[in-house]
């Protein structure tokens, strides 16, 4: 039991950092991205090949994959300063779609359809997370950290200027905003957050491959930051616990049956989805109507 | 028979989605974001919902016109692909006329650049889109019938046409028939080229890169306006 | 005409500057200057070219041809937001206000021009803003969110926002238009009490009774050409622009 339960904690923790990485740029920026699992995966692809290949240190993988997801970025920033949300939404998706087929493509680096198997613990300063409490520790730690620097980026001035640029980003340049510098960086700290969520996951599980970072995934994780809350600091975290804990809860009850379940689950989602944006747009945590521009 | 079961469904799918989903969200503030979220929902919850009731499998429906015959010598072509053709222009110049020759459609072209506009003239943007939902749906209902003889119909495949129906959306340009036309014309003919010629796994993710460069270098697409932020 | 030109510095210098869009002359040959401390006025029927004007200040337009100085310097190939860091600002007619902001976090958004992680002077910042919020009587409603807030306080709102920027050229697109006869006149007060301070302000304006009130001079605008420009009596008085204003033409 108790096993059971610290493994669906890490799989929160990771789950956690993406969602409130994806509210960064969806609920602060604007941005509606559904390619977040791309960046998770490239995290996740970086960790598995450095610790294979080259060392298993803890700081160097997470660093490197921070780094690489934070470059590659720039492919989701682009488009983001070319063009308006509708617009911007399928050139995601695009990205989406074209990452999954280099992840699967490109077997070299990333082993292809089969994946990645037998990455090793992470070590940092001589010990080795071996033991799954440990690395429930060090996930919950690093999601720490991300609440942190979110906190800290999202209640500061970087905040505001995000914030001012959703809501008219004609305005904000006009009162000496650099845009697109900022949605630049907003988008990089979020992918690069994300590639650390990827870090962490390649270690834990110790097998990677395609099916965990496709546009299912993406979608996953958009729910989890609209039923939670866009725009408010615990509501993607609400979400993700909401959305990690669905899946078990179905089980639990008997008159289900059991094939169905996946299905079940989506449908229940994309319910919610479709009622919250009825009735509460702001999502569980948020709340308010979000309402038309003054 | 059942081709029009199946469009009596679709349109009356469509017409209650718009009048009470849609209305309802567009009441209170109909931004963009809430109602692609509500619209993603809804996908997700009848992907499952079909999948749940008619299975995962694959599911085609035979007829005497998906046999293919030999036009040429070494070219195989069936004669469902010659109705595809013809149905796809059809609609086409029915759209056309539609939205050019008749009130309704010059409304509903009025309404995409003025919604505050057509109620001057006494029409309303919610009976509109109404029929925007109404119409849409009806084309869809042939389209689904013919892949359903072609290539075969699965639950998961909604993911797909909504891809391609944004992709040819896009690069053809908002708000342009000939361009969405045109687009998918292109998009398709690239799909096709790439399993042929290149490694068939790129197939999917050659429309999206060519929908990622009209982004980034002609956002307007091919015949659309532009629309930079 | 009268063109009255005090000692005052002149510094916005727009010189025979052109602007078209393909086949439609938007701005032609339009030479004005505004001077600091004077309240100057753009009027002109509808479509004559007022906020292409000011967009051609911002920098959202490149004029065809024609040059804008700037405190004696070009605005050349700059992007809107520079020409905002050399200290001109503009509102909007739409207003534009950061609508799911807080009345504070508007104003204090526009103080933080270099918005990167650490912001100095935070202080002084804080103190600016208190300020300001009290010159516009918006301090109660510091914690409202923009679209919440009334239509007066939202104009006010659009003005705490440029008196925040620390601009020295301020362009303002029909500010005080649906104003009631009370805020219209706090409005005037606070106006005159900035360009007092050496601030030189443009504004665009249909109203006539709002342009007598708040005008030292006026400029009216009409299909791209600036026809006259003077005090606004001299303006106002003239039968032949009063014609054109009221869409009789010649």
């Amino acid at each position: 039991m108790i096993a059971y339960l610290q493994n669906i904690a890490v799989l929160f923790c990771i789950n956690a950092i993406l969602a409130l990485t994806l509210n960064f740029i969806m609920g602060y920026a604007g941005i509606f991205s559904l390619a977040h699992a791309i960046f998770f995966g490239v995290g996740a692809y970086a960790t598995a090949y450095i610790a294979m290949h080259a060392s298993d240190s803890l700081l160097l993988c997470m660093a490197a994959s921070a780094a690489i997801s934070a470059v590659l970025s720039m492919a989701l920033a682009l488009p983001a300063l070319r063009v308006r949300g509708e617009y911007f939404v399928a050139a995601s998706l695009g990205l989406q779609v074209i990452g999954v087929t280099i992840f699967s493509e490109w077997k070299s680096i990333t082993g292809g359809l089969g994946g990645m198997i037998g990455i090793p613990r992470p070590k940092l300063w001589g010990y080795t997370f071996n033991d799954d409490t440990a690395f429930l520790a060090l996930a919950l730690v690093v999601l720490g950290l991300v609440v942190g620097i979110t906190a800290l980026l999202v209640r500061g001035s970087f905040g505001r200027s995000l914030m001012a640029i959703r809501d008219s980003e004609s305005a904000a340049q006009t009162y000496g905003k650099h845009v697109n510098a900022i949605k630049t960086l907003s988008v990089a700290v979020a992918a690069g957050l994300a590639g650390v969520a990827g870090s962490l996951y390649a270690f834990y599980i110790s097998f990677i491959n395609v099916e965990s970072f496709m546009l299912e995934t993406s979608i996953l994780l958009m729910a989890m930051v609209i039923i939670g809350g866009t725009g408010t600091l615990f509501g993607p975290i609400v979400g993700a616990a909401l959305l990690m804990s669905l899946p078990a809860a179905l089980t639990y009850l008997p008159f289900l049956p059991p094939t169905e379940l996946g299905s079940i689950q989506q449908i229940i989602y994309g319910l919610a989805m479709v009622l919250l944006m009825m009735f509460r747009p702001g999502g569980l945590v948020g709340g308010r109507s979000k309402e038309k521009s003054a | 028979m059942a081709a029009l079961a199946a469009t009596v469904a679709a349109s009356l799918f469509g017409v209650l989605l718009d009048r009470y989903v849609y209305a309802i969200i567009q009441r209170h503030e109909g931004s963009f974001f809430t109602v692609f979220v509500a619209s993603f929902g809804m996908a997700i919850i009848v992907q499952n919902l079909i999948a749940m009731i008619f299975d995962r499998g694959a599911v085609t429906v035979s007829t005497p016109l998906s046999k293919s015959l030999e036009v040429m010598p070494g070219l195989y072509v069936a004669p469902i692909a010659a109705v595809v053709i013809v149905c796809a222009i059809i609609f086409f110049v029915a759209l056309q006329w539609l939205l050019t020759k008749t009130n309704m459609g010059i409304a509903l072209r009025a309404l995409g650049e003025n919604p505050t506009l057509i109620e001057v003239y006494g029409l309303t943007p919610r009976l509109l889109s109404q029929y925007v939902f109404l119409i849409g749906s009806i084309l869809v209902v042939p389209a689904a019938i013919l892949t359903a003889a072609t290539s075969g119909l699965n639950p998961a495949m909604g993911n797909h046409v909504m891809l391609i129906s944004i992709a040819a959306t896009i690069v053809g340009g908002v708000g342009s028939l000939r361009g969405a036309a045109m687009a998918g014309l292109i998009l398709g003919m690239a799909e096709n080229l790439c399993l042929a010629v290149i490694d068939p796994q790129w197939s999917e993710a050659v429309t999206f890169v060519i929908l990622f460069l009209f982004i980034l270098f002609r956002p307007g697409g091919v015949y659309g306006r532009a629309v930079v932020s | 005409m009268t063109t009255s030109t005090s000692s005052q510095e002149i510094l916005l210098q727009i010189r025979n500057v052109n602007k078209n869009f393909g086949g439609l002359q938007a701005i032609d040959d339009v030479t004005l200057d505004l001077p600091a401390g004077v309240i100057t006025t753009l009027v002109g029927p509808n479509g004559a070219g007022k906020t292409t004007l000011f967009n051609l200040i911002t920098g959202h337009l490149i004029p065809s041809s024609g040059t804008i100085h700037w405190l004696g310097k070009p605005l050349k190939g700059f992007q809107p937001w520079q020409v905002a860091r050399l200290g001109i600002a503009r509102t909007f007619q739409d207003l534009r206000l950061y609508s799911q902001m807080t009345v504070e976090e508007n104003v204090m958004t526009v103080t933080e021009r270099n918005s990167w992680l650490w912001q100095g002077g935070r202080k002084a910042a804080e103190q600016r803003v208190t300020e300001i919020l009290t010159e516009t009587q918006l301090l109660d409603k510091r914690h409202e969110r923009a679209v919440d807030l009334a239509y007066a306080e939202r104009k006010f709102l659009s003005l705490a926002r440029i008196m925040a920027s620390e601009a020295k050229l301020w362009l303002l697109d029909e500010p005080a238009s649906g104003l009631d006869p009370r805020s219209f006149d706090r409005f005037v007060t606070l106006l005159r009490d900035y360009a007092k301070r050496g601030i030189t302000i443009c504004i665009i304006e249909h109203n006539l009774d709002i342009v007598i009130k708040l005008s030292d001079r006026v400029a009216f605008l009409d299909q791209g050409k600036l026809l006259a420009q003077g005090s606004s009596e001299d303006i106002l008085k003239d039968p032949h622009l009063a014609a054109i204003y009221f869409g009789e033409r010649a």
